[in-house]
Parts: C-alpha cells; sequence; structure tokens
C-alpha cells in the first residue's frame, strides 16, 4: 500500500477524484490502493503528520510526495513535472544540511532542495541553485522520515514557480490542471515491485530469524555468482532428507554455503576432520574459525604432571605443517 | 561533460584554469571563494556522476604530501602521496573513493609548484630513497591531456634521482607524458586486471589492449613502467584468465621491461562494502565470498586470497618475472 502525501489539499483534488476514498481523519484518507495525507507546509507540519501515520499504518510500504515547487528557469520549464533523484535540505540558519535521501526513481534525474523558510529573492534562490534547480518546503522532510521507517520513497515536483521572482504566483486557479498533471506522472510510476521474500523460502523447511536472514544473504550471493535468478537457484537446489524441519535448515545452508566458496569450505571441512581426531572430554584443538591467523587453541584438562605428560604425547602426531598449509591456502588441491 | 566548473577566484588566473576552461568551453562556469564551501558540503550520490558531474579548480590548503598507509609500494624505503586531484572520470565499482569522499565531483588542485615545493623539502629531510605517488585519490593520466601538470614533477624529480615518482592510471591516456624525457626514477605504472573483470567492473577505462598498447609505447621509448594486479576478483576461472592475460603481456613487452608488479586481492573497508552493494546491488562482484578479515576490512578468506596471490605470482615468475620485481601488496603475510 501506498501514501500519497501532498502539502495542501488542491494539490490532491485530482486524486480523490480518482478514486473512492473515506476520510480517516481531517487529513488522511484511505482509497483502494494508496492513501492520501495532506501534510500540511513546511517540513515539521510534514514530519509530525507522516510519522503518525507510518507508526500506526505497518501496511504502507511506500511514501511518493507530490506537489508543487520553484525552479531554476535555466534548468526546468514551468508547468512540467520532474521526477526527484536527491533530496537536499537548507536549514533555517540557511546553512545546507549535509545528510541528503535519494529516491527509488533511478530514472530521475532532478534533485530539489527543502528549505525552511520560502525562499524570498533570486539571491538566495542562486544559492540553492549550486545544489539544487527545484525548492519546495517539504519533500527532504517526508523522505527522512521514510528512511526511518525503511519504507520506499519516490517524489514528483511540479514547477509552477520561477524561484528566481519574488513572489509566488496563485495557483489556486489552476489547481485542478496542477492536479491532474501529477495524477498522470503518478499513473506513469514504473511498478519494479521486488519480489516477495516470503515467495523464495523453499517449502518444507523451518528457519530461525538468524537463519533466514543467513538463507537470503546466501541466495541473493549465490544468485550474482551463478548470474541466474533466485527462484531458478531454489528449483536447482537438491532434497534433503532429516527428520526435522531444522536439520533440514542446517543441511541447505551447508550446501549454501559450499557454493559460495568451495575453496574455504573445502578447507573447513579438512581443518575439522583433522582437529576431531584430537578431539575428547578432556583435550581438544580448535582453530581459528575466522581464519584469520595461524593461531591454534589447545584445552586441556589434567589431574597430574603424569597425566599432563600422556595427553600432551597424544599431540606427538599433530600434523602442524598441514594444518599451517591448509591456513595459508597452500597445497589445498 | 561537466554540469558545471566551479572556479576558485583565487586560481581563476592560473594558466592551467585558463587551458581547462578553453577545453571545456561549453560548460557552464561559476566563480566561488573555496571550494570546501561546496565540495562535501552534502551528500551528494556517487552515482550521480553519470548525469551530474561538477568540476572544481582549487588550491590545495594544508597537507599536501603525506605518509602512505603501512605496506604500501616497493621495498622498505619511505612512501608519500600528494594531492593533485580528488575523485576520477571513471567508474570502477570496487573503487575506495565511492566510501570516501561524500561527492562525486571532480576536484582537480592546481598549486603544483607548492606540492613540489613539499615533495623537494621531504626529499631534503630524507637520507634514503624515497617515493612519492600519484594517483591515491584520482587516476594520474585520465586527465593529463587537458591539466598539463605532469612537465613540471619532470623537471622537479630530474634534480631529485633518488626520489621516485609513481604516476597510477587505467587509462591509455599518455599524450602528455610520452614526449618527455624519460628519467629512471619516474615510473609510470598500469593497473591490469583480466579482459572480463575491465569489461565488468572498470567502467569507463581503456580497453586492457590499449593500457598494453600504451605501455608498449612508453617501453619503447625508455620509461620505466610498473603493474598493479589489483584488484583481483575471484571467479571460477580467475587463475586461467591471469595466466591468460600473463601471457597477453608478453606480445607487448618483456619481463625485463617491467620495473616491477604488485599483486593485489580485492578488498574494502565497511563502509566502501556498503557503498558498494548499495551502488552496485547486482554486481557479479557481490557473489563473492566475503567476510570480515582481521582489520575489520571486508575480504576473501585468508587461504583464498593467500592462494590467489600465490597462485599469481607464480604464474608470473613461470613466465620469467623475477622475485623480486613482483610483490603483494597490502597483505600482512
Amino acid at each position: 500500500m501506498q501514501i500519497l502525501c501532498f502539502a495542501h489539499r488542491l494539490e490532491a483534488s485530482a486524486f480523490f477524484n480518482h478514486a473512492p476514498n473515506k476520510s480517516i481523519t481531517p487529513y488522511l484518507f484511505k482509497a483502494d490502493k494508496y492513501y492520501i495525507l495532506i501534510t500540511g507546509e513546511g517540513m515539521q507540519s510534514a514530519t509530525e503528520h507522516l510519522t503518525e501515520v507510518l507508526a500506526t499504518t505497518p501496511e504502507i510500504n511506500a511514501v511518493i510526495n507530490l506537489g508543487v515547487a520553484a525552479g531554476n528557469p535555466e534548468q526546468t520549464e514551468l508547468n512540467h513535472v520532474y521526477p526527484i533523484r536527491t533530496l537536499y535540505r537548507q536549514r533555517a540558519d540557511l546553512q545546507m544540511e549535509f545528510r541528503s535521501f535519494t529516491t527509488q526513481n533511478k530514472e530521475a534525474q532532478f534533485d530539489v532542495t527543502s528549505t525552511e523558510t520560502r525562499i524570498q529573492s533570486s539571491e538566495d534562490a542562486n544559492k540553492i541553485f549550486q545544489f539544487s534547480p527545484i525548492l519546495d518546503r517539504e519533500a527532504w522532510a517526508l523522505a527522512s522520515v521514510s528512511k526511518r521507517f525503511k519504507k520506499d520513497f519516490f517524489c514528483f515536483k511540479y514547477i509552477s514557480d520561477d524561484a528566481t521572482k519574488e513572489a509566488c504566483s496563485q495557483i489556486k486557479d489552476i489547481a485542478e490542471e496542477i492536479s491532474l498533471t501529477l495524477l498522470n506522472a503518478y499513473l506513469n510510476l514504473p511498478t519494479d515491485k521486488n519480489e516477495n521474500t516470503e515467495d523464495l523460502i523453499p517449502k518444507g523447511y523451518h528457519f530461525t530469524f538468524t537463519q533466514k536472514n543467513e538463507y537470503e544473504k546466501l541466495l541473493h550471493k549465490i544468485s550474482l555468482k551463478k548470474n541466474i535468478s533466485p527462484k531458478q537457484l531454489i528449483a536447482s537446489f537438491p532434497t534433503f532428507n532429516a527428520k526435522k524441519p531444522n536439520d533440514k535448515t542446517k543441511l541447505l545452508l551447508t550446501f549454501m554455503q559450499e557454493h559460495l566458496d568451495p575453496f574455504t569450505f573445502n578447507i573447513k571441512q579438512r581443518l575439522n576432520e583433522i582437529t576431531a581426531k584430537y578431539k575428547n572430554d578432556s583435550l581438544k584443538v580448535s582453530y581459528d574459525k575466522s581464519l584469520e591467523s595461524d593461531d591454534l587453541e589447545l584445552n586441556i584438562k589434567f589431574t597430574s604432571a603424569d597425566d599432563l605428560a600422556n595427553k600432551l604425547r597424544n599431540l606427538d602426531s599433530f600434523p602442524f605443517e598441514k594444518v599451517l598449509d591448509l591456513l595459508r591456502g597452500k597445497n589445498v588441491e | 561533460m561537466w554540469s558545471k566548473i566551479l572556479i576558485e577566484d583565487n586560481v581563476k588566473e592560473h594558466k592551467q584554469v585558463k587551458t581547462i576552461v578553453e577545453r571545456f568551453n561549453k560548460s557552464p562556469v561559476q566563480y566561488i571563494s573555496s571550494y570546501e564551501d561546496y565540495f562535501q558540503k552534502v551528500k551528494k550520490p556517487y552515482l550521480q556522476k553519470r548525469s551530474d558531474l561538477q568540476l572544481i579548480l582549487a588550491q590545495k590548503k594544508g597537507s599536501l604530501v603525506k605518509l602512505t598507509p603501512a605496506a604500501y609500494g616497493v621495498g622498505n624505503e619511505a612512501h608519500y602521496y600528494f594531492i593533485h586531484a580528488y575523485n576520477c572520470i571513471y567508474e570502477c565499482q570496487y573503487c575506495y573513493l565511492q566510501g570516501y569522499f561524500q561527492s562525486p565531483d571532480i576536484v582537480l588542485f592546481v598549486n603544483h609548484d607548492e606540492i613540489i615545493e613539499e615533495i623537494k623539502q621531504i626529499y631534503n629531510d630524507t637520507k634514503s630513497e624515497v617515493w612519492f605517488h600519484a594517483g591515491e585519490f584520482s587516476d594520474s593520466l585520465a586527465l593529463s591531456h587537458i591539466t598539463e601538470e605532469w612537465p613540471m614533477y619532470w623537471n622537479a624529480f630530474s634534480e631529485m634521482p633518488n626520489a621516485y615518482l609513481e604516476l597510477r592510471t587505467k587509462s591509455a591516456n599518455i599524450k602528455s607524458i610520452e614526449n618527455l624525457q624519460p628519467l629512471k626514477n619516474i615510473i609510470v605504472s598500469f593497473s591490469l586486471s583480466t579482459d572480463s573483470a575491465i569489461k565488468e567492473y572498470d567502467s569507463k577505462t581503456a580497453p586492457l589492449k590499449a593500457r598494453l598498447s600504451a605501455m608498449q609505447k612508453l617501453i619503447q621509448k625508455g620509461f620505466k613502467v610498473g603493474i598493479h594486479f589489483d584488484p583481483i576478483i575471484v571467479t571460477d576461472t580467475v587463475i586461467s584468465e591471469y595466466t591468460q592475460l600473463i601471457e597477453q603481456m608478453s606480445e607487448y613487452f618483456q619481463p625485463k621491461d617491467i620495473s616491477y608488479i604488485s599483486i593485489g586481492v580485492v578488498r574494502f573497508t565497511k563502509d566502501v562494502y556498503q557503498q558498494v552493494q548499495k551502488n552496485y546491488p547486482d554486481s557479479p562482484m557481490l557473489g563473492g565470498p566475503f567476510y570480515t578479515s582481521f582489520d575489520n576490512k571486508v575480504r576473501y578468506s585468508r587461504p583464498l586470497r593467500l592462494h590467489l596471490l600465490r597462485a599469481i605470482e607464480s604464474q608470473l615468475h613461470k613466465a620469467g618475472y623475477k622475485e623480486q620485481q613482483v610483490y603483494l601488496c597490502m597483505e600482512r603475510d
């Protein structure tokens, strides 16, 4: 579900007409496929309104800001809608905020700077044009809230004003036309939906939260490595036989780790085989699991000097050279 | 090429600035008081370099020459890098600049006389041989036919026989240096990867054959030339691909013609790795088996990277490169 954010109700008029909707609060409306939020003007108001809705409405997965803005006449055309790429902010002290946000729109090539106060002079506008050709009052704040809530963010700005001219034009008379233009931009928004990760969980497996994260990471990496889709990769998995779903999951993850990094997997297996021979209730040799060092660790329980000497004698046959070679990637073939 | 050229007031009469502005006479120019008011003032997404790249011409203030990190370059001499530019026109997917600077805009510093003075001072204070590297934050030759700074350095280094200058490049742009007098203490080093890696990961850089031809031309004119096999990116066939590359090199020059070859395996700081994931989420490189390593960088497992380094080093020795010509880069083992 998407939420469409407008500063003013007039900007949203075509959207109200486009789909039947019901009022949830005086500024929040719900239609079949989207919510409409009237945020009011300015970053403070936009932040408050969107935060309230996102905090209480988890079904929303994308935020789309649509509205009028002022443009640099040398780079933008009046009465055109521009998909926005990056959002900057000018603070109240007129310095630029370092933090910026980028929309999910990969085709967008125009940036916007949201200002705390209305720009009153061409001199002020020119300072901001160093960073973006479009100025508005809310977009950065909406992007910031969206990022905090991990929602996709898109933004479209209709250039209603020349930012170098002092007075803002009255848009009341042409509000309907502006809103229609914004509606067309919205309807043409590419629907580039990612595969739902739930669809990529194979049946018959039980994943803990950590295992699921690891599975998704491995799935993505192996798909890139093999240059196939995750679905194709899943289809290529063998069937694992285990009584418990959790054991099946462990086998699957081991299989995937081996596929991602056969070289390191092989080394770990051989190290495990070697160290298993020196592992019992009172003696254990282990290697650095990160494989980042040659360090070996010895844990030993003993009850007397003779007992210690006996147990240490067991290590006489430990193949140090072979282990060091493995840890250093030598003689592996 | 540039969406805008920003020029600091204090360098606008500089000869190099005039040449650059003349060369890019279609780009709009704006004069500014300090590049620091614009560069990295806001977080500008890295990939905006594709459509909105600004060129900034400025004077570098503060420290102009710095010590390199440990394990840098050949031998145990002192190694320094100097800062004559920030950022690069190329777009290599593994490039650390995407996480290092907060803007992809290119800054060219034109106060080379001051950089050279600082180099001379270090040279005079250092009793033994000392190296100076260009290209830590930028490609040394990519724009050099326009920036034309290297003749100044040639003059300086001709008077400092125990100081070595290394220019690093992924270009084949040798126009600005090929007619200079070769000096035994100036080495032009070319980063080489396999043909498929260059096509996949090194966007806008010179193709492999063009780099090899440029190297051949410089060698025939008597220049000292070095090679960096760095970064090596693992594939199922990486060793055989590097073997092919070494064979291909022999069609252009002989091992004796090469001053040194460094070998390094791809590695990232955590910040850069996150940027790579953000900027190139579908890159096959990310299908590689990366782990957090001993120094908190993201690398392949230690056995794998040592195996890769050793295997490629061995291929170089088989092809006739001597032990003292080959060194392993940025790896403690």
